[in-house]
């Protein structure tokens, strides 16, 4: 019997009968190291009765808030979207998030008729468009601009641009859009890539 | 061929990456602090795996328990970044005068006791590598079985429990050793008072 398997069975977790236990029970009364593992066992023990102290009050929002304003790690730095929301400046750091890849022929936006959405004044909502593509790319330019009774939420300016690189699979792009006043607007997106370009226009009617 | 899909009111990834988190934060600060035996610690810790699940949240969302990758992340930050979480413990003389004055009060001189003991083991708890407190903090104390550490940590049950005996038996050669000096500590104070 191992000095591990003489710990296992005098604490009760393996398999033992009076013969082990007895053995297991002599062997630990000569053998330093398994007291020791013995006492450390029970000092965790105690350690397990007792509680966690709380994180600080706001740690997890703080945790989340962060994360969404944080550089891409390492790994993920070359290829992920982040990247291109921190390279695109502070506003558009606030655009919420998306990863995929985008690759588009030449020609017009698939929605022969603009998606049409309605808003009250003042509402906000966030607006998701997604891209399906089947190759990553590099160097992908996104222009998002919002024209007439509409507006993005929490930004001063109504065009955002940045450059980033996408993946391959399905994008997301979540954009807040506010009412400003009773009216129609139109969101668009442009994503460019090399001589490649594709247009998505979203009508945007808004209602007092 | 492009797809544009318009989804009013749908959640932004920003709401999604939130619940996911909240879902989990409690579980992953538990494990941290257990790691690091430091709230303030454990929040940063949980705050790097998050940063690290931002670009995988369509991954994590579409996973049966996104909670075992965190918690390998987790896992892996503790064991891999090197210097960081390393709390410096100094003994807290204060504790040590408290628990060696004379007091009427047993509550008062049961809560020096067990401070003093919390001592000893964060003191001990630091000498110990990082994987011997990990594999310490997620078996002996939050009661993770072998199983579950192989999945966590990608080590094999037979290599997990030697290494966790190694742990226990280092662990207790260190509380030995912290056990002693406090002992001979308060004797060296008490004899000096007048």
């Amino acid at each position: 019997m191992s000095c591990a398997e003489v710990v296992e069975t005098l604490r009760g977790r393996a398999p033992r009968d009076a013969a082990e236990l007895a053995a297991a029970e002599a062997h630990a009364a000569s053998c330093p190291e398994c007291r020791r593992a013995l006492a450390a066992l029970e000092v965790l023990a105690s350690e397990r009765a007792r509680a966690v102290p709380p994180p600080s009050p706001g740690a997890a929002r703080r945790a989340i808030e962060r994360s969404l304003r944080a550089p891409a790690a390492p790994a993920a730095r070359s290829r992920g979207f982040w990247a291109g929301v921190a390279t695109g400046g502070a506003a558009a750091a606030a655009l919420a998030l998306a990863i995929g890849s985008w690759i588009g022929r030449d020609g017009p936006s698939p929605a022969a008729a603009a998606p049409q959405i309605a808003l009250a004044t003042g509402a906000v909502r966030d607006v998701n468009v997604a891209l399906s593509a089947n190759e990553a790319l590099r160097g992908v330019e996104i222009h998002v601009a919002v024209t007439g009774a509409i507006g993005l939420d929490g930004y001063d300016v109504r065009e955002l641009r940045w450059t980033t690189d996408l993946e391959r699979g399905v994008n997301e792009l979540s954009l807040p859009i506010v009412a400003l006043g009773a009216g129609s607007g139109q969101l668009m997106v442009e994503v460019v890539h090399g001589e490649r370009r594709r247009t998505f226009v979203v009508d945007v009617v808004a209602r007092s | 061929m492009g797809k544009l899909t318009v989804i009013p009111g749908g959640k932004s990834a920003a709401q999604r990456f939130e619940a996911l988190v909240l879902a989990h934060y409690d579980a992953l600060y538990r494990v941290a602090y257990r790691f690091t035996r430091s709230s303030h610690d454990a929040e940063d810790l949980v705050q790097e795996v998050c940063v690290r699940a931002v670009p995988r949240l369509d991954e994590l969302e579409r996973l049966e328990q996104p909670r075992g990758w965190l918690m390998r992340v987790l896992y892996r930050l503790f064991v891999d970044l090197s210097r960081r979480y390393e709390r410096r413990h100094v003994a807290s003389l204060e504790t040590l005068d408290a628990a060696a004055m004379p007091s009427a009060e047993h509550d008062a001189a049961d809560g020096a006791a067990a401070a003093q003991r919390a001592e000893r083991l964060d003191r001990a708890w630091q000498r110990l590598d990082k994987e011997q407190r990990a594999l310490l903090a997620l078996h002996d104390i939050e009661g993770y079985s072998l199983r579950e550490l192989n999945e966590l940590t990608g080590l094999k049950e037979g290599t997990l429990k030697s290494r966790l005996h190694r742990a226990r038996a280092r662990l207790g050669a260190f509380l030995q050793h912290e056990e002693t000096a406090s002992v001979a500590l308060l004797a060296a104070r008490s004899g000096g008072r007048p």
